[in-house]
């Protein structure tokens, strides 16, 4: 630990116990998504390492997200105990990916983690996604398991349906936060993605976080601001969701969704099961929050 | 030291010089003893601390090895549960042993006999000892430990199952799942919390001390159980007999040790002389000092009391006190069990199964959940050993203590609390860390079709029922192909008179195995709306609950 270093925690930890008991987070840059028409790069092939690289690059490459010297966040799903292949979960290959590249622009750290449904060593191990960070051998990457003790209190000022919520520390702490979930049926979202994605920071009863859920989660984006998010559609559960276990209910689609646009994101990777953005409550809540874009046609897609 | 006499009135050979009651340093065996001891109370807590979630891997260690020694536990659950149990081959290890040298296995290997040990240290300046064992291999508690053997070796016989409340093992593995593991990692994550908020500089030292802590030392979560207090409290009142003599349990209660005993008396490796001292130069007294009063009141030695343990020897002054080899001689003196003592016993061996199924008899409540694969209840019953081994591992803390619901023989058996936690899907660990195969060792794909019981809701708590609210957690969380539960979509009016359409769930109770998952993430404060019950509490003909 150099000064600068010590000099940094020590304000960073004064202003954290003069929050005490809530940290307030005002929500940066929501007025700047009205400038430009976001930009959500689709990126298409079997080479799931190949298209992270390919979606990124269109996005910038990396280093527009990654500064060196920062703290990363990377939240893949690894919610169930499930393996790749049935759909549940984030593809391992597709969170190194992410991982390598953050490496490569110059992070400082870069942490792995979801609060599981399932126990979590199993879910880590059965993902693979425990496995493929640890298979980059480098020490700045790693794969925590979730604590109880980093959940700490959030006020959500611009909540509307949420007013606090208890909330992951490295998740808010991160200089950059990416977002690398599953795109998949969820009979109450109707489907999970990015904005559904935030369940894994969460603490708590998240239960709770069901009755109202498009608003809730729309209110938890106010919070939680990936820099990127990178919708992993190489394969989707279709039904089932979101636990899923049965490949019949799996479809490979061997594509790549990634935008700075949270709710563009979304909207786009909507389209992948046939449904229209309109129809999943969290991007309409979201987007009338204004911290996205759902309307495709102001959307510039860039396949690759 | 091979050259002292055989003779029953030795002659001492008192060390030349030296001051005045100077021994002859011999450390080889006492320190010997003591080093197994701590070497096998660390096998134990490090087998316990290894039964946990190996990933998804099946579990290679052998983590229930201290139950698998245990002669007692093997031969009950064998009577009990009708069966041979191969997984008990080291129990046989430990007899073959036992003839070889006698009660070894209290004095050097039981971890449950070092923990006493080291509680007599601690506790020695409170000890009151009174005259009522001052001659403990003769006194009036010695025939105890017998009957303790006779009535749990018979009740097994005859389907009442007794050992798991008596073995030492069971005792003390329950106890360090229920009581002591939880305390400490209550206490590590409270360091943990601290560290958390903890500036910088502090922070810098708790957090590698608290990562070290978490990641070697304290269990992965924090476990709570049912029955604390009960299981605390028999394990502080077998500890503090040690205020009453040394090593009570193990002299006057244990039956595992009676056993051993039993079989030690025709050990071929025995402690020589037989008959203390008349007159020590040193004026040690071995009678007097023997932690487990193995001389009777003539000053004999009691073959089936003596645990080895090598401080007689040590402290000998001279080379009188020994170990060796006398081949196989049964010991003469009468164990101190009467015939009337043992009719008595047999007696209340019978008695008891009939007392017992009449007190706890009838069907187990309808909430009794018992760990996935188990079909039959008295079965069931009759091989589990309360062993704790399936409490610990279960990766949820779902499995619990049972409680007196579970009928007057059925505490401490293992039941499936959802509300705590759920039966993880693919997870088979309780049946592989089950020593006597009382859960069934299924593999996963099997494990994951047997039925624990039946989800039901609760109309009038679940949220889509009773308060036109969306929720539907539950079917999230199910793990079964093609979900157990399904919902209709209903359009109505929302607590703001505003026409919603909601979700309403219902179990098909064709396709619900009863893992509780659905009970376990209900997000109702208190009793969740859905409650798996066992399956005999569904009605035959009805499909949805």
């Amino acid at each position: 630990m150099d000064r600068r270093d010590f000099l940094r925690q020590v304000a960073a930890w004064s202003l954290a116990s003069a929050a005490i008991p809530c940290i307030d987070i005002t929500p940066a840059g929501a007025a700047a998504a009205a400038v430009a028409p976001p930009v959500v790069a689709v990126a298409r092939g079997k080479d799931y390492a190949a298209l992270v690289s390919q979606a990124i690059a269109q996005l910038g490459g990396m280093k527009a997200f990654v500064k060196p010297g920062d703290r990363v966040v990377v939240k893949p799903n690894i919610g169930w105990d499930r393996n790749p292949a049935q759909g549940a979960t984030s593809h391992p290959e597709v969170v190194k990916a992410v991982v390598r590249l953050a490496l490569d622009a110059g992070a400082k750290q870069v942490r792995v983690f979801d609060r599981t449904c399932n126990d979590m060593r199993r879910c880590y191990e059965a993902s693979g996604i425990l496995a493929a960070v640890q298979s980059l051998q480098d020490p700045r990457a790693t794969c925590p398991y979730v604590e109880d003790r980093h959940f700490i209190p959030v006020q959500i000022k611009n909540g509307k349906a949420m007013t606090q919520w208890d909330l992951h520390r490295h998740a808010l702490e991160a200089d950059c936060y990416i977002n690398v979930p599953i795109a998949k049926h969820h009979c109450l979202a109707k489907l999970t993605l990015g904005l559904k994605n935030v369940m894994g920071v969460c603490g708590g009863n998240r239960g709770k976080i069901h009755q109202a859920m498009g608003q809730n989660l729309a209110d938890l984006a106010t919070v939680i601001r990936p820099r990127l998010t990178i919708i992993d559609a190489t394969r989707i559960l279709l039904r089932n969701g979101p636990q899923g276990g049965d490949l019949k209910d799996v479809k490979v689609l061997d594509t790549l969704v990634a935008s700075a646009d949270p709710v563009a994101a979304d909207a786009y990777a909507t389209t992948l099961f046939g449904l229209k953005p309109e129809e999943v409550e969290s991007t309409v809540a979201a987007h009338r929050m204004q911290l996205g874009e759902m309307d495709l046609t102001r959307i510039r897609i860039v396949e690759v | 030291m091979g050259s002292a006499p055989l003779q029953s009135l030795p002659q001492l050979s008192v060390p030349p010089a030296g001051r005045s009651g100077a021994r002859r340093w011999r450390p080889g065996w006492r320190a010997a003893r003591r080093l197994t001891q701590v070497a096998f109370l660390l096998l134990f807590l490090v087998l316990f601390r290894q039964t946990d979630v190996p990933g998804t891997a099946d579990l290679t260690q052998p983590v229930n090895l201290f139950f698998r020694l245990d002669p007692l536990a093997g031969l009950c659950a064998m009577l009990g549960g009708r069966v041979w149990l191969l997984a008990f081959w080291p129990a046989l290890a430990v007899l073959v042993l036992t003839l070889v040298a006698g009660r070894f296995f209290c004095g050097w290997v039981c971890p449950l006999g070092t923990l006493l040990d080291y509680t007599h240290r601690l506790l020695r300046p409170l000890a009151r000892r009174t005259t009522l064992w001052a001659a403990p291999a003769t006194g009036p508690l010695v025939p105890v430990r017998y009957v303790l053997l006779l009535i749990v070796v018979l009740a097994a016989l005859l389907g009442v199952p007794l050992v798991g409340y008596l073995d030492p093992f069971s005792i003390l593995t329950r106890s360090v799942t229920a009581v002591f593991d939880p305390a400490l990692s209550a206490l590590g994550r409270a360091l943990g919390n601290y560290s958390d908020d903890a500036a910088p500089g502090v922070a810098r030292f708790t957090e590698p001390l608290y990562g070290f802590l978490r990641d070697h030392i304290l269990a992965f979560r924090q476990t709570t159980s049912t029955l604390l207090g009960v299981t605390l409290g028999i394990f502080a009142a077998v500890l503090a007999l040690e205020l009453l003599a040394r090593r009570f349990w193990c002299r006057f209660i244990c039956p595992l040790g009676a056993g051993l005993g039993l079989l030690g008396r025709f050990s071929l490796i025995r402690r020589l002389p037989v008959q203390n001292c008349k007159r020590c130069p040193a004026q040690e007294d071995c009678a007097a000092a023997c932690r487990m009063g193995a001389f009777n009141g003539q000053g004999k030695l009691v073959v089936e009391a003596c645990n080895a343990c090598m401080d007689c020897l040590a402290d000998c002054p001279g080379t009188v006190a020994r170990f060796k080899i006398t081949g196989p001689r049964p010991a003469p003196a009468p164990v101190g069990l009467s015939r009337r003592g043992f009719i008595t016993a047999c007696a209340a061996g019978v008695a008891l199964p009939v007392v017992a199924r009449q007190a706890g008899g009838g069907a187990p409540p309808r909430f009794l959940l018992r760990p996935p694969g188990v079909e039959q209840e008295t079965d069931f019953l009759n091989r589990c050993i309360r062993c704790g081994e399936c409490l610990k591992v279960c990766p949820t803390n779902g499995l619990q203590p049972a409680g007196w619901s579970a009928g007057l023989t059925g505490v401490f058996s293992p039941t499936l609390v959802p509300r705590t936690g759920y039966c993880e899907h693919h997870c088979t660990l309780c049946a592989q860390v089950c020593p006597t195969g009382a859960i069934p060792p299924l593999p996963s794909a099997q494990k994951q079709k047997a039925i624990i019981g039946k989800a039901l809701f609760d109309p009038r708590r679940c949220l889509p029922w009773a308060k036109n609210e969306e929720c539907i957690c539950c079917e999230e969380h199910c793990p079964v192909p093609g979900k157990a539960i399904h919902f209709d979509i209903v359009a109505v009016p929302n607590a703001a008179g505003k026409v919603v359409k909601i979700q309403r769930p219902y179990v098909l109770l064709e396709r619900c195995v009863g893992c509780g998952i659905c009970e376990n993430k209900c997000p109702l404060d208190g009793p969740a709306a859905i409650a798996v019950r066992r399956a005999e509490f569904v009605p035959p003909n009805q499909q949805r609950g």
